[in-house]
């Protein structure tokens, strides 16, 4: 089992609903006014634009960005106390609890996709309660980053061993992914002939994020063709 | 060998220090203690809050706290490296520098040390790095190798002392247990002399791998990773020439202070500093070489993201940094050195001084612009140190001035032993050294 | 953070009451936190309609122990399918927000200032239902106002029908035009204007029409856009879209074609010119259902041939001559072309003019009358509403069913003229104004004229969720509930061929202290003598909502949301007398709603057929002249300047140029987080607010690289704004995707009063505008402001 993503940027209208949607349900800090200005906004799954050539020809390509998943992340590599590290399933996942915050898998990612607790992650009073009890909130002082929403996977597992079956596709899908209007993310079990990633993931157009880093990223782009 | 404690030492000007601090000492001390104080609140609030008061951002992670690691640990080299070699290399100059060189390395290797602890988010989990290391990260064998690093050249430090405190003692120097207790029973045997030159002699030879060593893997904490700019091969060299550079500088800037504050100009002569110069000067050029072909073959590879650090560097934000850095670490300490008018001790007093700004900008140069742009199309990242940051660097100066001010009041900074030994024996030694490299004189018909 | 609270609580008056025992802050019952973290952590889900937008999306939220904790999309709501934007993501935050008022209060001290004492509701609420009885007795009548943004909702209707029965027609729904809106009320009498199916189009041009970030439906949109964004790569579809800056819309079409700001409708009758000059319209349509196109005079074909060559149109537009030839060309044809006006083409001095230009190219091409393209609005099986409209003619506010406004025009575009319509004697003074979910000073262009009308009014009364900007100019604030907690029903988007009703229901009960705003009115009317919900006694709004339930449960007309299932087998399905769901009461059916989430009918798509309706009327000289005459709403820069010169030429003096190298035209523009300036409260929205410009809780300028170059203005770089009506400092942002003569700037930010993650955040684009409006339609231009730049240095 491989988890991945394909994100198909002709279908993908840069709305921004995935990145609400990963916000919300994996309770991702808002930082607010000050801490944003000077750049610590954390955004699990951000919003890349990128501007093509010159009016009349410019095109702006806007690329849902979330962890790539590499199979051979830069960032596993350097941790120096296993906070982070690739799972049997192809999932970098993070372990908040042993992370001592020396930042230096933010250092070592090519793609920038982590983010970094600056300050205890704080809800105004009351909006506390608009976090989502599946997910811990992050201390002070880690660093964390896009799961796959593997706590969806547990669920699915649970939910599927509790009624004797084996997981199908649509029970695991992380929130970008479920929550996306056009259908533009697509996720999956890239190793499993009967996803529908795994398709998508052999389609002409597809292509990743600095394919020359040989990162061999699991979130696989389908390029905009116009 | 031995002196009665009441009469006048021949090497007295190395022990007034000790049994005469003077009241400046305590002014100064007092000054220092109030910098650290309030470093230590500083540094409290940023435990208490986590990193946020620091100006480190996404996606500049990494700021002054690595810069100064780095910076510090360059530093280190001054010492352990430097007397090692000259002790292995039996430069006789070397004598009045070495212990003053060791202490710098013991020093600033304990403040270096201390910054990655607190640049980590969760100072708290430190012992994970023991519990649950990977030996696979670079910052690990940093870890092993500082540590490492720390504990040979505090002995190192620490073993051609104790005649020197075994002296203290005899002369009955206030506080007389310390002495006493470290002096570890010297009577200058012939025997303690043996097992003394033999344990000097095995960790001059260790010493000196480690020290290659510990700057080779900083430069991997970077050079492992494939940020452009920072995934070079030339980089553990690089560093390691660095750090010597960097550490030249420091112990002549220390010599200058020490031969004004003690009146050591018998034992700080202008050879000294001519000869530690020259030294600057050639790694000053072996720095710029380096440099040159670190940028030079970035510059023709042309990679795009390798470029954009490149433009960043030479004409962007950090253009004034990075030729500031040209200037102080090349341009300023050639044109002083290379000329035998400016090599005076003001002119290296300003050669070294500018070293070491353009050292620890170089650092900054290397550390922060790799951050600041990122390979994908984010913006590039601004990183504006806080007073926090600045500190807790004002605070590792500090604790690293008083550091040094307390070892002078305690311990000669300058070897009294091994003075006298080179008085008594050097010439001879020598001499006879010196025969044995000479060809033999062709046998005269006055010998038959 | 500390700083805004403090200020709040000052704000509140609260320094002093609080040892009074009054806590004015609402926050969440401790024992719901306990709840969560030690209940047995059963999950429910219910069903509602979202409330942040007028696009009545379905949601679904989860709750947990009776607490909810997360919004999601009604899988079977048919607008949404499922699917949120980051507004509705955001609802949440509203429910809980800290800075929700509490309690009543009435202003101490002067209008604008912050003093404020807490009042218990029954004082409130018998102040105000004794300032509507005086009123009405007062002669003449109708010194009573209503202000209401209109969400769409039933609510509004109710509200208007409030203020018609106290004897006030002053009802004033405050919402932006959908698309079309203004052209096809003038070409084709119509409102509310049609809809329209862009899956059956092969060729759409947008002019300003940001369909993806207009509070039209913005996740239905964005679906739909998808789609066509990967059929398009098959079928060829071009997606052309026309603007000053490259909105989102824009980033999504296949080309952009930059605009003069105001000179859309120059260009779509340039692309007239062109259609006209190659025969490549379609005569039988003209021939049978338009007027004025060729029956000699001043007519259609005379005013495009005389002034709108390419030529001409290319230097008035800044598109190049061939540009327009080419997109003419496409356009002409093309099989089923659409071209849309919305979005920026409304907000300017030309809007009505260049939205009425837009849909005559659709009457050119007749594409009015290509299958299945445009769609009639779907009608309720209730009937038409009754809108609130003004007549320009005689000056005056009344109501009518929405389609038989004949020449008067909706209410909601003028309601932003409200202050000048008052001190031009159009309105009486008021002596009770109610303001509910709109906040005028903020929203607003011509901010001093509000406040100083709003201070002239002896009785401005607030209902509101948050203290907003507003809130300072009135002299009660009255807690309302949020769309979480509250009955409503939410009506069809005009847009939309779908005729839908999306139930609100209370997700948790009413948080003490705040009451919904239809149980407020039904309140106030019984006070006043007036009973607005007959034989109810004291029932709620919620059991109005059921009743209105009633009719459509007795229409039998459409379904409750249904799981997917295709149409055409519904279709299918219903015309061998089936149904989705079996429901022979009204109770089952109530319950039905309650868990699906709403009605629709999907069978009522009604293909627009121009056989019923009036002929299109082309925007010929004769006919904008005689709508300029008739229009008496008030101008800012003064009327009757028409002279000997054409309306048309009189219209284009007004699209404006920069003048120098350090002059822009300012436009504001919105996103998607932050449509109306609401979302400034929502620290989600903030968050993201220009999420595609990684500008988070700011206000930034967009700059055109040669402009910034030649001001030497860098990325980010500190810049002062200065109109002849304020200045405001922002940092630059220098990006490809405006034209080189505007300076956008997006609205939302620059808050003073709205919640703690609002406040003192970034700067407001519109309170530096200088106030202008489009004579013919009344509302604001957000385009014809010239400002300059300067550089701050750092």
């Amino acid at each position: 089992m491989k988890w991945g993503m394909v994100i198909d940027l002709q279908k993908c209208t840069g709305c921004g609903e995935c990145a609400a949607a990963c916000k919300l349900e994996n309770n991702v800090a808002i930082v607010a006014h000050k801490e944003s200005e000077m750049g610590r906004t954390m955004l699990w799954m951000d919003m890349l634009t990128i501007y093509e050539g010159e009016y009349p020809r410019l095109r702006v390509r806007q690329i849902p960005r979330p962890c790539m998943h590499c199979d051979h992340p830069p960032c596993t590599k350097v941790c120096p106390v296993r906070a982070t590290y690739i799972n049997e399933e192809g999932i970098v996942a993070q372990i908040y609890p042993q992370c001592i915050g020396c930042r230096y898998c933010m250092a070592a990612c090519p793609y920038t996709v982590k983010s970094f607790n600056w300050y205890k992650p704080s809800f105004p009073p009351g909006m506390a309660r608009t976090t989502n009890p599946d997910v811990s909130v992050r201390p002070v002082g880690v660093v964390e980053k896009c799961t796959f929403c593997i706590h969806r996977l547990q669920i699915a597992r649970e939910q599927a061993k509790s009624e004797a079956r084996d997981l199908r596709e649509n029970d695991y899908q992380p929130a970008c992914g479920a929550s996306c209007p056009t259908g533009a993310i697509v996720f999956g079990d890239l190793e499993n002939a009967n996803h529908q990633v795994n398709r998508l993931a052999h389609n002409p157009r597809a292509t990743k994020l600095l394919e020359d880093l040989g990162t061999e990223p699991k979130v696989i782009y389908l390029k905009e063709v116009d | 060998m031995e002196y009665a404690s009441a009469e006048p030492h021949p090497e007295a000007a190395l022990l007034r220090p000790i049994e005469n601090p003077g009241k400046s000492f305590y002014y100064i001390v007092g000054i220092l203690l109030v910098i650290i104080l309030y470093t230590g609140f500083v540094y409290f609030r940023q435990l208490l809050y986590g990193l946020g008061v620091t100006g480190m951002a996404q996606p500049v992670t990494w700021g002054f706290y690595i810069i100064n690691f780095v910076f510090f640990i360059g530093i280190s080299h001054a010492g352990t490296l430097i007397s090692a070699i000259l002790r292995l290399s039996k430069a006789e100059w070397r004598r009045p520098i070495t212990r003053m060189a060791e202490v710098i390395t013991a020093i600033v290797l304990a403040i270096g040390g201390l910054h990655p602890i607190i640049d980590l988010g969760r100072p708290d989990r430190m012992m994970h790095l023991f519990y649950n290391g990977r030996l696979q990260s670079p910052l690990l064998w940093d870890v092993t190798s500082i540590t490492a690093y720390f504990t040979a050249s505090t002995v190192y430090l620490y073993i051609p002392m104790i005649p020197d405190i075994a002296i203290l003692r005899d002369r009955g120097v206030q506080p007389r247990w310390l002495y006493e207790f470290l002096s570890w029973g010297w009577q200058g045997t012939e025997k303690q002399h043996k097992v003394l030159d033999r344990a000097m002699n095995i960790l001059m030879v260790v010493v000196i791998p480690i020290a290659v060593s510990v700057h080779t893997i900083i430069s991997y904490i970077f050079a492992m990773t494939v940020q452009p700019g920072w995934h070079s091969t030339i980089f553990g060299p690089y560093f390691v020439v660095g750090a010597i550079f960097s550490g030249i500088a420091a112990i002549l800037v220390l010599m200058i202070v020490f031969r004004k504050v003690f009146r050591l100009e018998g034992y700080l002569k202008h050879i000294h500093f001519n000869y530690l110069s020259i030294l600057l000067l050639i790694m000053s050029l072996i720095w710029f070489y380096f440099t040159f072909s670190e940028y030079l073959t970035g510059y023709y590879g042309h990679e795009p993201n390798e470029m954009r650090v490149f433009w960043y560097k030479f004409a962007g934000d950090f253009a004034p940094f990075f030729w500031a850095m040209i200037i102080c670490n090349f341009f300023l300490p050639v044109a002083l050195l290379c000329n035998s008018r400016t090599r005076t001790i003001p002119g290296i007093l300003i050669a070294s001084i500018s070293v070491m700004i353009g050292m620890w900008l170089e650092r900054l140069i290397i550390v922060v612009p790799s951050l600041a742009n990122p390979r994908l199309p984010y913006p590039t990242g601004i990183y504006i140190p806080s007073h926090t940051e600045w500190m807790l660097f004002l605070g590792g100066v500090s604790v690293f001035v008083l550091g040094y001010m307390v070892f002078a009041r305690f311990f000669p900074v300058i070897s009294i032993w091994e003075i006298q030994e080179g008085r008594h024996e050097s010439a001879k030694a020598v001499n006879e050294r010196i025969r044995s490299y000479m060809p033999d004189p062709e046998p005269t018909s006055a010998a038959e | 953070m500390k700083l805004s609270r403090r200020e709040f609580l000052q704000w509140l008056g609260v320094t002093g009451a609080l040892a009074g025992g009054v806590s004015q802050i609402w926050a969440v019952p401790d024992e719901w936190g306990e709840k969560l973290r030690s209940g047995p952590r059963l999950e429910t889900w219910k069903m509602s309609t979202c409330g942040q937008c007028p696009a009545g999306c379905g949601i679904r939220v989860r709750l947990i122990d009776d607490i909810p904790v997360r919004i999601l999309g009604n899988p079977i709501a048919p607008v949404n399918n499922g699917f949120t934007c980051p507004m509705g993501e955001a609802g949440l935050e509203l429910l809980y927000h800290p800075d929700r008022i509490a309690q009543p209060m009435r202003r101490k001290g002067k209008k604008g200032e912050n003093g404020w004492e807490p009042v218990s509701w029954e004082d409130a609420l018998k102040q105000i239902s004794q300032a509507l009885r005086e009123q009405g007795k007062a002669k003449p009548p109708g010194r009573f106002g209503f202000l209401m943004g209109d969400r769409n909702t039933l609510l509004t209707e109710f509200a208007g029908e409030f203020a018609a029965r106290l004897g006030s027609s002053h009802f004033f729904p405050w919402r932006a035009p959908a698309v079309n809106e203004l052209g096809l009320r003038q070409g084709a009498g119509e409102f509310p204007p049609f809809a329209f199916d862009l899956k059956r189009t092969d060729y759409l041009i947008t002019f300003g029409a940001n369909l993806l970030e207009e509070p039209i439906s913005p996740v239905y949109f964005n679906r739909i856009y998808g789609v066509l964004k990967e059929e398009r790569t098959r079928t060829g579809l071009k997606m052309v879209h026309v603007d000053a800056r490259m909105s989102q819309a824009g980033r999504n079409a296949t080309e952009w074609v930059q605009i003069r700001p105001g000179s859309m409708g120059v260009l779509a009758l340039g692309l007239a010119y062109v259609i006209l000059r190659d025969k490549r319209y379609d005569q039988d349509f003209i021939a049978r259902y338009t007027q004025d196109f060729r029956q000699g005079g001043e007519d259609f074909w005379t005013l495009v041939n005389r002034d709108y060559s390419p030529e001409r149109v290319s230097d008035i537009t800044g598109v190049p001559a061939q540009t327009i030839l080419r997109l003419a060309r496409e356009f002409g044809s093309a099989k089923a072309p659409l071209a849309l006006s919305g979005g920026t083409s409304a907000s300017s001095e030309t809007g009505l003019f260049s939205q009425w230009a837009v849909a005559s190219l659709n009457a050119l091409s007749g594409s009015f009358s290509a299958k299945g393209l445009w769609r009639d609005p779907a009608l309720l099986p209730w009937g038409p509403s009754l809108v609130s409209v003004f007549s320009p003619r005689t000056g005056a506010f009344s109501r009518k069913p929405q389609n038989t406004l004949g020449s008067d025009l909706p209410a909601s575009w003028v309601a932003e003229q409200l202050p000048d319509l008052a001190a031009a004697g159009k309105i009486p003074d008021l002596e009770i104004l109610l303001i509910a979910q709109v906040n005028p000073v903020f929203q607003a262009s011509n901010q001093k004229a509000w406040k100083a009308w709003l201070s002239r009014i002896p009785l401005v009364v607030q209902f509101a969720t948050l203290v907003d900007d507003t809130s300072p100019h009135a002299d009660l604030v009255l807690p309302l509930t949020t769309y979480l907690e509250q009955w409503d029903l939410t009506l069809p988007i005009p847009n939309l061929p779908f005729s839908l009703l999306g139930l609100q229901q209370p997700i948790i009960p009413p948080l003490p202290g705040a009451r919904p705003l239809g149980d407020i009115l039904l309140h106030l009317g019984r006070e006043a003598g007036i009973d607005l919900f007959p034989g109810s006694g004291e029932k709620p709004y919620g059991e109005y909502v059921q009743e209105r339930m009633k009719k459509i449960f007795a229409s039998g007309k459409g379904t409750p949301y249904f799981e997917a299932i295709s149409l055409e087998f519904l279709e299918d399905l219903r015309k061998r007398g089936w149904q989705v769901y079996s429901y022979p009461a009204f109770a089952d059916f109530w319950r039905l709603l309650r868990e699906k989430g709403g009605w629709w009918d999907p069978g009522e798509y009604p293909a627009l057929d121009w056989k019923g309706k009036k002929k299109f009327l082309f925007p010929t000289a004769p006919r904008l002249a005689a709508l300029l005459k008739e229009t008496s709403i008030p101008r800012s820069e003064g009327g009757g300047e028409k002279g000997a010169k054409t309306p048309h030429l009189w219209l284009e003096e007004k699209i404006r140029r920069p003048n120098g190298h350090d002059s822009f035209i300012l436009v504001p523009f919105t996103t998607l987080m932050n449509m109306t300036g609401d979302g400034a409260s929502q620290p989600l929205l903030q968050e993201m607010f220009g999420l595609h410009s990684r500008q988070y809780w700011k206000t930034w300028a967009e700059m055109h690289p040669e402009r910034a170059a030649r001001l030497k203005l860098k990325d980010g770089d500190l810049i002062r704004v200065v109109s002849g009506n304020g200045a405001m400092t922002l940092p630059v942002r220098v990006v490809p995707t405006v034209s080189a003569e505007i300076l956008s700037v997006p609205f939302g930010q620059g808050h003073t009063e709205s919640g703690r993650d609002a406040n003192h955040i970034g700067a407001n684009p519109i309170a530096v505008l200088d106030h202008r409006m489009d004579p013919l339609s009344g509302r604001n231009s957000w385009q014809s402001t010239l400002v300059r730049v300067e550089q701050i240095k750092r």
